[in-house]
C-alpha cells in the first residue's frame, strides 16, 4: 500500500501516482511538483495531457515558477504526454523505461542534480492492453530509482476503473494527497464590487498552491485583485515572497492590494526588501499579532 | 592598494581610539578622488559624526547622517538595511558608507559572519564600505572582524589585510555552540508532520510561559521555515524538537539530507524575482540565533534560539 504525503514533501527518488477526478488538482500537483524541482536545481520534464499542456505552462509562468532564468537554463520542460506516452498507437514499457534512464543521464550531464519526471498516462488508457501495459511499467521501472529519478505519474480517474486504480496504486511507493494536511485555509469572495477575496486560516508550503489558485481566479476580472488579510492567522516566509512576486509580474495598471495586513506580514514583507515593490498597495496594517477566525 | 576600484566592492576596516581620529579618516575617505554622483552616508554616532563635520564641514555638507542607534539591530538587518541604502541609490556612480560598528559581545560571531557575506552579497555593487571599530568594541568583535575585511585603512592610506580570510573559509569556522536544552521538549516529532498543529502547541507552551505575542509569532515562523526547509534540501523529512523555558524559546530540526551547499545560507537577500532563498533569510532577522551545522554522516543540524 502506498504512502500518502502531500506534493510538497515527495522526496528525490520517490515514485508518486495521483489518480484525479478534477484537472485542477493535476494542475495542483504538477505545479507543486515543479516548484520543489526547480528548487532543488532538479530538471524538471512534465507531460501533461495535450490540452492541459498550456494551462499548465501558463500557472508556471504566472506564479514566477517558470522564470526566464530557468527556462533560458532548458531546466524546465512542457510537453503534451499524448505525443510522448504513445506512440503509433503503441505503449512499450522497456522504450519508455530507456527514454526515462536517457533522460536522467542527460539533466545529471547538463549540470543538474537529477531528472523529476511527470507524466499524465491516462492516454495509455486508449491503447490496446493499455492499462495492462501500464501497470507492468510501473512495476518494471523500479530500478531506474537507484539513479536520481523522482517520478509523478498522473491518472484520470475517469478512464481507468476503480480496480484497475488500484492496482496502479499499488505500484507506487507513494500516493499524492492534494489536501492541505496543515491549517485550513478557507476564503471568501465577494461577487459585488469592488470584488475582494477574504483569506481565512494559515499559509505554508502545504497549502500555497490554494492561495495561487484564489489568487488567479480573482485575476481573471479586470479590476484590482483584492485580499483582505483581516482573517489570516499565519503566512510564511515563501507564501509572502510568491505575493510580492504575484504583484511585481502584473501588467501595468494592475495592482495587488492587501488590507488589514498585520503588522508581523507587513514585517515579513519588509525583511524580504518586497515593501517597494511595483504594483502591490499595502491598504492598512493592524497592530494585532495574532488575531483568531 | 592606494585607490579605490572605479567599480565593484570595496569592504575595508578602520580601527581608531578617538573622535579626532575617526574624523581624520572620513576626511580621508570621502575626499578621496569624490564625484558629484557619489552618494556618501555615514552611520554613526551623533557626536563622533559631529567630530568630522566640524574638522571639515565642506565635505560634511554632502553626507548623510544616519544615527547608529536606529541603524543596529540583529546583525543581518545590517545587510538588509544596506541593500536597501543600495537600492535608493541605485543611480550614484558610487555609494560610500562609514558604519561605525556598535555590536556586542554576545553578538560578535554573527556579526563577524555578516561582515564575511559582505564581501560576497555586494561584490558586484559599486559601493566602498568602511567598517569603523573604537577601541571601546569587544576585543572579541574586533579580532574576528580582522579576518573578514580584504583591505585596511590607515592614516588615509588602504593597505592589503593579511589577516583577511575568504568567506567561503571563514564562515564554516564561526561556529556557536548551542547545546541541546536538558528539559523535555514541548514538541518532538517527525517531519513530514501537521505544522498547524505544531504551532498551536508551541504558541499554547509560549502563553503559559509568558511570551509576547510578537516573539511567539517570530518563533512560530523560524519554526515552520526550518521544518520546510528540511523538507524541500533536507532529503524531504527529519526531526523537529522544540524547548519552551522562562530562559529562550529553542527550536532544532535534524535532517539526513545532503548537507549545507551554500555556506552564506540566510546571508543572502532573496531576489524578488525567483523562488526560494527567502526562508532562513527571514529566520536571521526573527530569532537571536541561527546555526545550520553539519551532522554525522551527513545532514544538517539547524538550531534557532529567541530569547526571554
Amino acid at each position: 500500500v502506498p504512502a500518502v504525503r502531500p506534493i510538497s514533501a515527495v522526496l528525490p527518488r520517490d515514485h508518486c501516482c495521483l489518480p484525479y477526478d478534477d484537472h485542477d488538482h493535476a494542475l495542483d500537483a504538477l505545479v507543486g511538483f515543479a516548484r520543489t524541482g526547480l528548487e532543488r536545481r532538479e530538471k524538471v520534464v512534465l507531460l501533461p495531457r495535450s490540452a492541459m499542456t498550456q494551462i499548465v505552462f501558463d500557472r508556471l509562468r504566472d506564479t514566477g515558477i517558470a522564470s526566464d532564468a530557468v527556462l533560458a537554463s532548458s531546466q524546465l520542460v512542457v510537453a503534451p504526454a499524448d505525443h510522448h506516452m504513445v506512440s503509433g498507437n503503441r505503449f512499450d514499457p522497456g522504450e519508455r523505461i530507456g527514454l526515462l534512464m536517457e533522460g536522467v543521464r542527460h539533466a545529471l550531464a547538463e549540470g543538474f542534480e537529477g531528472l523529476r519526471f511527470a507524466g499524465d498516462a491516462s492516454c495509455v488508457a486508449d491503447v490496446r492492453a493499455g492499462t495492462e501495459l501500464l501497470t507492468r511499467y510501473e512495476y518494471d521501472v523500479s530500478p531506474a530509482f537507484d539513479q536520481p529519478l523522482t517520478m509523478l505519474c498522473l491518472f484520470d480517474s475517469a478512464r481507468f476503473s476503480a480496480t484497475e486504480i488500484g492496482a496502479l496504486e499499488d505500484a507506487h511507493d507513494i500516493r499524492i494527497d492534494l489536501q492541505p494536511p496543515t491549517g485550513r485555509l478557507e476564503t471568501v469572495t465577494s461577487t459585488v464590487q469592488p470584488r475582494r477575496c477574504r483569506i481565512i486560516g494559515e499559509i505554508d508550503g502545504c497549502n500555497l498552491a490554494q492561495l495561487v489558485e484564489v489568487v488567479n481566479r480573482l485575476a481573471a476580472h479586470d479590476d484590482d485583485i483584492h485580499l483582505d488579510l483581516s482573517e489570516l492567522r499565519f503566512i510564511d516566509a515563501a507564501a509572502t515572497g510568491w505575493l510580492c512576486r504575484y504583484a511585481r509580474n502584473l501588467p501595468s495598471g494592475r495592482r495587488l492590494l492587501l488590507s488589514a495586513v498585520s503588522a508581523t506580514t507587513n514585517q515579513m514583507i519588509r525583511i524580504l526588501g518586497a515593501h517597494q515593490t511595483p504594483n502591490l498597495v499595502i491598504d492598512g496594517v493592524v497592530d494585532n499579532v495574532r488575531r483568531h477566525a | 592598494v592606494s585607490s579605490h576600484h572605479a567599480r565593484g566592492l570595496d569592504h575595508d576596516l578602520l580601527l581608531y581610539d578617538d573622535n579626532a581620529t575617526f574624523a581624520k579618516e572620513l576626511a580621508a575617505f570621502f575626499g578621496d578622488d569624490p564625484t558629484p554622483w557619489d552618494q556618501h552616508i555615514v552611520i554613526a554616532p551623533r557626536d563622533r559624526f559631529l567630530a568630522f563635520a566640524d574638522l571639515v564641514p565642506e565635505v560634511a555638507d554632502g553626507v548623510v547622517h544616519i544615527d547608529a542607534a536606529e541603524w543596529y539591530g540583529r546583525p543581518v538587518s545590517a545587510l538588509s538595511r544596506c541593500r536597501q541604502l543600495l537600492r535608493r541609490h541605485r543611480d550614484a556612480s558610487r555609494v560610500r558608507i562609514v558604519g561605525d560598528v556598535a555590536i556586542g559581545h554576545d553578538d560578535c560571531v554573527e556579526w563577524a559572519r555578516c561582515e564575511s557575506a559582505i564581501n560576497e552579497v555586494f561584490a558586484d555593487f559599486p559601493v566602498s564600505i568602511l567598517c569603523s571599530y573604537h577601541s571601546d568594541v569587544p576585543r572579541a568583535v574586533v579580532d574576528r572582524a580582522r579576518q573578514a575585511h580584504p583591505a585596511v585603512v590607515e592614516s588615509g592610506v588602504r593597505f592589503p589585510n593579511v589577516s583577511y580570510r575568504e568567506p567561503a573559509v571563514l564562515v564554516p569556522e564561526l561556529r556557536l555552540d548551542l547545546p541541546v536544552p536538558t528539559g523535555r521538549p514541548v514538541v518532538d516529532v517527525d517531519l513530514p508532520a501537521a505544522l498547524s498543529a505544531v504551532r498551536r502547541e508551541i504558541e499554547q507552551a509560549a502563553q503559559r510561559a509568558r511570551y509576547g505575542e510578537a516573539a511567539i509569532h517570530d518563533f512560530l515562523v523560524a519554526v515552520t521555515e526550518l521544518a520546510t526547509n528540511a523538507l524541500v534540501h533536507g532529503g524531504g523529512a527529519g526531526r523537529l524538537q522544540v524547548w519552551c523555558d522562562h530562559r529562550a524559546l529553542h527550536c532544532e530540526v535534524n535532517d539526513e539530507g545532503p548537507g549545507l551547499r551554500d555556506v552564506l545560507a540566510g546571508y543572502r537577500p532573496p531576489a524578488l524575482d525567483s523562488v526560494g532563498g527567502a526562508g532562513l533569510w527571514a529566520t536571521r532577522h526573527l530569532v537571536d540565533r541561527l546555526e545550520l551545522l553539519a551532522n554525522e554522516p551527513h545532514g544538517v543540524r539547524a538550531v534557532a534560539r529567541l530569547s526571554a
